[in-house]
C-alpha cells in the first residue's frame, strides 16, 4: 500500500519529463495512473467484502513511535475507490479541458501529488502519517486553487483556502497528540481497544481540536467560505478535490475516528449541531446563486454537513444512509462539476440566467447532466433515492427532536433538488438564450467519464445490493466499531419515507418555478450578510500583518548600531539574570597565575581597542581590531589550540580585506551619537565586558565534568582514524552539522552577493 | 593601487598560498589544518590577487565562477556520506581504506567530505570579495 501511495508522488516528480518526451499525449498516459491505481484498490474487494482488515508497516520513525502503517478495512477502501475512480475520469476530462493550457504540465504534477496525499490519509493507520498526508492535501489543494496564478482572486482564494485548513491542521495535530497521550498508542487499530477514553480528562479537549480540524476541512460552518472561494480552480479541481474527495477528508476523519471518539453525548450533538447548522445555512445559501459553480458549491458545503450531522445521528440506519449518500454525492455531484466546466468550456458562460436550451448544441453532456441531477434530486430509482430514503428513515427514528431534526433534512434535501433542477436541467431545456461563444458539444474526453459516473449512479440505484451491498456493509461498520448487518434496498414501498420523498420534490420544483422570489427572500433574510465568518477572518488576516509590520519596523528599522545595542543588551540581560539568580558566585577562584608574555599580549590587545574608539579614520579602526583578533589567536596558540589560532588568523586577514573593499562605498566617517549616547553605549558595552569575563571564570574555576571532551578523546583515533580531535569532530562525528553550517554559509554568499547586486542594478 | 612590490611579490606568494593550503586541507586530519582553514588560506591567495592586479586578473587564474565552487564543494560534501548508506550505515558514518599514506594518513570519507568544505569556502570568500571589489571599481 506504500508503494501504491508513492507511486503518484514518484509520477508527479517525473511528470516533466514525460511531458517533455510525450509531448500532448502525456497526459493521456498520466490518466492511465489513477486508472491503474483503482483496479489495484479493486483487486481487494473480496478480502475487504469478506471483512479482512489488511495491514502494512514500514518504519519511519519507530523511535517514536511514527510508522508509515497503512491499514485497508471498508471505509478505506471505498475512499480509496472514489478517489481513485473519480480521479480517472477528472484526469482524462482535464486532457481535453487543459488541452491548450500552458501550465498543463503543473496541473499534472499537482494533481497528482494530490491523489497520492488522499489516498495516504484514507488508507493511513498511525495517526501521525495521516496527519502528514492530511497536510499535503491542504498544500496541494493550495497549489490547485491558485492553478491560475495571474488572476489576484485565485492567490486570494488559494491563499485563503490554505489558511483556514492549515490552521485547522495545527489544530488536528494537537488533538492527535492528545489522544496519544490519552491512549498511549499513534495506531488508530490500537485506540479501539483502548477503554475509558470519553472519562479522561483530556477527552474533550481532544474532541474540539479533532473537530477544528475536520470541520475546517470539510468546510463546516462557520469555516464554510473558503469552499465556494475555492471554485476559481479549473473546474476538474472543483469536481475533484472540492466535492468528491478532499473536502470529504473531514468527514472521512470524524467516521474513522468515530469508534475511538464517538458515543458521548458531547461528540454525538456537536456533529448534530454542526452539521445541522451547516445543512441549513449553506442551503439558504445557494438559493441565491447565479454563477453554475458557486451554486454547486454551496450544494456541496450543505451536503458535507448533513454527513456531518449523520455521523452525528449515530444509529445504524444513519451511518448506513451516510455511507450510500457519500457515494452517490461524489458520482452525481463530480459529473454536474465537470458538466459546468464543460457548459464554461464551449459557452463561454457560468451564470444560471444566461444558459438555456443547450440540449441540441450538447446532446451527450445534456444527457448526463440529466442523469446526475435525477441522482441529486432523489429521484426513482436513482442512487441518490436509495441515499435520501435511508437518511429521511434514520432522522425519523432517531427518537428525539424528530419534527426539528427532519425540518433541517428537509431543507437541505428540496434545496438539493433545486440545485440539481437549476444546475443540471434548467441549462439544456427552454428556448435558446445567445451566450458568449456559439454552444458546440464538448469534445469526447470530457462528456465519456461523467457519463460513466452519472450511469454508476442509476446502475447502482437499480442494483444496489449487488454492487454496493458490501462494501456500504463494513464501511458503516468500520465508523460504528461494531458488525452491522444490512441489505439495501431500491424500494421500501408506499411508506411515510416514500411520501416524504415525493413531497421533497415537489417543493423543489416549487423553489425553482418561483425562485426569483426565494433569491429574493434569501438575499433579504440577510443570512449571507447577518452571518459572515468571512470577515472575520479578512479582519484577523489584516491585523496579523500590521502587527507584524509594527514589529518589523521596530525590531528590523536597519540601523546597524541599533541592532548591535538590542543584541547585546538582550544576551545581556538574558545571561546576566541567569548569572545572579541562580549561580553561586562565590566559587570564583581568582588566584591564578599570570606569566609576562600574556601581559603584553593583554597589553596590547587593550591598547588596540582603545585606538579602535578613538580612531578618527575608519581604516584605523579597522586595522585596530584586527590587532585585538590578532592577540586572540596568539592566546589560542600559547594555550596549545594551534587548530583555532590558524582559523583565526585567515579570518582575521580576510575581514580586515574586506572591509577595507567595504569601507570606500561608505559616506564620510562622521561621529552621530552625542554624550548621553555615547555613555549609553559605554555602559552597555562595560556591562557586556565585565559578564563574559565573570562568565569565564565562573567556567573555569570549576572544574566542568564534560563525558564528551574524554569521549572524543579517546574515540577520535580508534573510531574516525585521525589525531586532530578538532577535524575529526568537524567532518566526522559532526558531519551532518557541518553539513547544515556549510550549507548555512553557501546561502548566506548567495544573499550577499543578492544584495550587493541589487543595489548596483538599481543605480543604473 | 599600483605598487611594484606587492606585484612581484603576489606572483611568488600565490602559487605558494595555493600549496599551503592544500598541504593544510590534506594534514587536517591528524595535524593542524582542514578544509575550513586550507580554503580560507587559499582564498586569501585570490584576495591576494584582487588587491595587487585587480579582480579581472584574479577571476581569469580562478579559471571557474565562485559560484561554481560552491556547487562543486556542496555537492562532494553530500555525495561523501553516500557510500555509507550503499553499506546499509547512517549517512555519514566515516569508511576508510586499510592502506596508509604519509601526511594523509588513512583515506576515507570524512577526506572526501573535507575536499567539499575546502571548495566550498574558496567559493564562497571569493564570491564575497569579487563582488565587493567589483562593487568599488564601478
Amino acid at each position: 500500500m506504500l508503494i501504491a501511495v508513492l507511486s503518484g508522488i514518484i509520477i508527479a516528480a517525473l511528470t516533466p519529463l514525460i511531458f517533455r518526451v510525450m509531448k500532448e499525449k502525456a497526459s493521456l498516459l498520466l490518466s492511465l495512473v489513477p486508472v491503474f491505481l483503482f483496479a489495484w484498490y479493486l483487486s481487494y474487494y473480496n478480502r475487504v467484502a469478506n471483512g479482512e482488515i489488511i495491514k502494512e508497516v514500514s518504519e519511519w520513525i519507530p523511535a517514536m513511535g511514527i510508522n508509515l502503517t497503512f491499514s485497508m478495512d471498508g471505509l478505506s477502501l471505498l475512499f480509496a475507490l472514489i478517489i481513485t475512480g473519480i480521479g480517472s475520469v477528472v484526469f482524462f476530462y482535464a486532457a481535453a479541458y487543459l488541452k491548450h493550457d500552458k501550465y498543463i504540465t503543473r496541473f499534472y504534477v499537482y494533481i497528482l501529488f494530490f491523489m497520492a496525499s488522499m489516498l495516504g490519509v484514507v488508507t493511513s493507520d498511525n495517526i501521525f502519517g495521516l496527519f502528514v498526508f492530511w497536510e499535503l492535501t491542504s498544500l496541494s489543494s493550495y497549489l490547485l486553487i491558485g492553478y491560475y496564478f495571474d488572476k489576484e482572486s485565485s492567490r486570494k482564494s488559494a491563499l485563503q483556502a490554505l489558511l483556514v485548513t492549515g490552521t485547522g491542521g495545527l489544530a488536528l495535530l494537537a488533538g492527535l497528540i492528545l489522544l496519544y497521550i490519552i491512549t498511549g498508542t499513534t495506531e488508530i487499530s490500537e485506540m479501539l481497544a483502548v477503554t475509558g477514553i470519553s472519562s479522561h480528562e483530556l477527552y474533550t479537549g481532544a474532541v474540539i481540536l479533532v473537530l477544528i480540524g475536520a470541520f475546517t476541512k470539510s468546510a463546516q460552518f462557520p469555516f464554510h467560505f473558503w469552499l465556494p472561494n475555492a471554485m476559481a480552480a479549473p473546474s476538474p479541481v472543483s469536481a475533484y478535490l472540492h466535492s468528491a474527495t478532499m473536502v470529504k477528508a473531514g468527514v472521512f476523519l470524524l467516521a474513522r475516528l468515530n469508534p475511538v471518539l464517538g458515543g458521548t453525548e458531547f461528540w454525538q450533538n456537536t456533529l448534530l449541531i454542526f452539521g445541522g447548522t451547516t445543512m441549513v445555512i449553506a442551503a439558504f445559501l445557494a438559493l441565491k446563486q447565479t454563477d453554475l459553480k458557486k451554486l454547486l458549491a454551496y450544494s456541496t458545503v450543505s451536503v458535507l454537513g448533513t454527513l456531518t450531522f449523520m455521523i452525528g445521528l449515530g444509529t445504524e440506519t444513519a451511518l448506513k444512509g451516510m455511507v450510500i449518500y457519500l457515494l452517490a454525492h461524489s458520482l452525481f455531484k463530480a459529473s454536474l462539476f465537470l458538466i459546468a466546466g464543460s457548459i464554461d468550456h464551449e459557452t463561454g458562460t457560468r451564470n444560471v440566467s444566461q444558459l438555456s436550451g443547450l440540449k441540441s448544441f450538447m446532446p451527450f453532456t445534456a444527457f448526463v447532466a440529466i442523469f446526475a441531477a435525477l441522482s441529486k434530486m432523489g429521484f426513482f430509482p436513482f442512487y441518490g433515492f436509495i441515499g435520501k430514503e435511508t437518511l429521511y428513515d434514520a432522522v425519523l427514528k432517531s427518537g428525539s427532536n424528530e419534527i426539528l431534526l427532519f425540518s433541517a433534512v428537509f431543507i437541505g434535501g428540496a434545496v438539493s433538488g433545486f440545485v440539481a433542477i437549476t444546475a443540471g436541467i434548467k441549462p439544456f431545456i427552454g428556448r435558446t438564450i445567445e451566450t458568449p461563444k456559439s454552444p458546440h458539444e464538448a469534445p469526447l474526453l470530457m462528456y465519456a467519464g461523467p457519463i460513466v459516473l452519472a450511469s454508476a449512479g442509476f446502475i447502482f440505484g437499480l442494483l444496489p445490493e449487488s454492487f454496493t451491498g458490501n462494501i456500504v456493509e463494513k464501511t458503516a461498520s468500520a465508523i460504528a466499531g461494531t458488525n452491522i448487518e444490512y441489505t439495501i434496498k431500491l424500494w421500501h414501498g408506499f411508506n411515510l419515507v416514500f411520501l416524504l420523498s415525493v413531497v421533497t420534490l415537489v417543493v423543489a420544483y416549487l423553489l425553482y418555478r418561483f425562485r426569483t422570489k426565494f433569491t429574493n427572500i434569501s438575499i433579504a433574510s440577510g443570512v449571507g450578510d447577518f452571518i459572515k465568518p468571512s470577515m472575520l477572518y479578512d479582519k484577523s488576516l489584516s491585523m496579523m500583518i500590521s502587527l507584524a509590520r509594527g514589529q518589523t519596523r521596530l525590531l528590523q528599522n536597519g540601523y546597524m548600531r541599533y541592532y548591535i545595542v538590542l543584541i547585546v543588551s538582550t544576551a545581556l540581560g538574558l545571561t546576566g539574570y541567569v548569572l545572579f539568580t541562580s549561580v553561586d558566585m562565590s566559587v570564583i577562584d581568582i588566584s591564578f597565575d599570570i606569566t609576562f608574555s600574556e601581559v603584553v599580549i593583554l597589553l596590547v590587545m587593550i591598547a588596540a581597542s582603545i585606538t579602535a574608539i578613538k580612531a578618527k579614520r575608519r581604516l584605523s579602526a579597522i586595522a585596530s581590531l584586527g590587532v585585538v583578533g590578532y592577540g586572540v589567536a596568539i592566546i589560542f596558540i600559547m594555550y596549545g589550540a594551534p587548530d583555532l589560532a590558524l582559523t583565526q588568523f585567515s579570518i582575521e586577514t580576510l575581514t580586515v580585506i574586506l572591509f577595507v573593499l567595504a569601507i570606500y562605498r561608505l559616506p564620510k566617517y562622521l561621529p552621530f551619537s552625542n554624550t548621553t549616547l555615547r555613555f549609553r553605549d559605554f555602559i552597555i558595552a562595560a556591562a557586556s565586558g565585565v559578564m563574559m569575563t565573570m562568565i569565564v571564570l565562573l567556567v573555569t574555576s570549576e572544574e566542568m565534568v564534560s563525558q564528551l571532551k574524554s569521549f572524543f578523546a579517546e574515540n577520535s583515533l580508534p573510531l574516525a582514524k585521525g589525531k586532530n580531535v578538532v577535524n575529526v569532530i568537524l567532518v566526522d562525528f559532526r558531519a551532518l552539522d557541518t553539513m547544515g553550517e556549510i550549507t548555512v554559509l553557501a546561502i548566506a554568499a548567495i544573499g550577499v552577493y543578492a544584495l550587493i547586486k541589487l543595489r548596483m542594478e538599481g543605480r543604473k | 593601487m599600483y605598487s611594484v612590490i606587492l606585484k612581484t611579490a603576489t606572483k611568488y606568494l600565490t602559487p605558494l598560498m595555493l600549496l599551503f593550503a592544500f598541504f593544510l586541507l590534506l594534514r587536517g586530519h591528524n595535524e593542524p589544518g582542514g578544509g575550513f582553514v586550507g580554503g580560507l588560506v587559499a582564498a586569501a591567495a585570490y584576495a591576494l590577487m584582487v588587491i595587487s592586479y585587480g579582480v579581472k586578473t584574479a577571476r581569469k587564474e580562478l579559471k571557474y565562477a565562485p559560484l561554481s565552487f560552491i556547487i562543486l564543494g556542496l555537492s562532494i560534501a553530500l555525495i561523501s556520506g553516500i557510500p555509507a548508506l550503499l553499506v546499509s550505515e547512517t549517512y555519514f558514518t566515516g569508511l576508510w581504506t586499510e592502506m596508509k599514506f604519509p601526511v594523509i594518513g588513512k583515506l576515507g570519507t570524512p577526506l572526501i567530505f573535507d575536499i567539499g568544505v575546502f571548495f566550498l569556502v574558496i567559493g564562497i570568500t571569493t564570491k564575497i570579495i569579487f563582488t565587493l571589489a567589483e562593487e568599488d571599481q564601478e
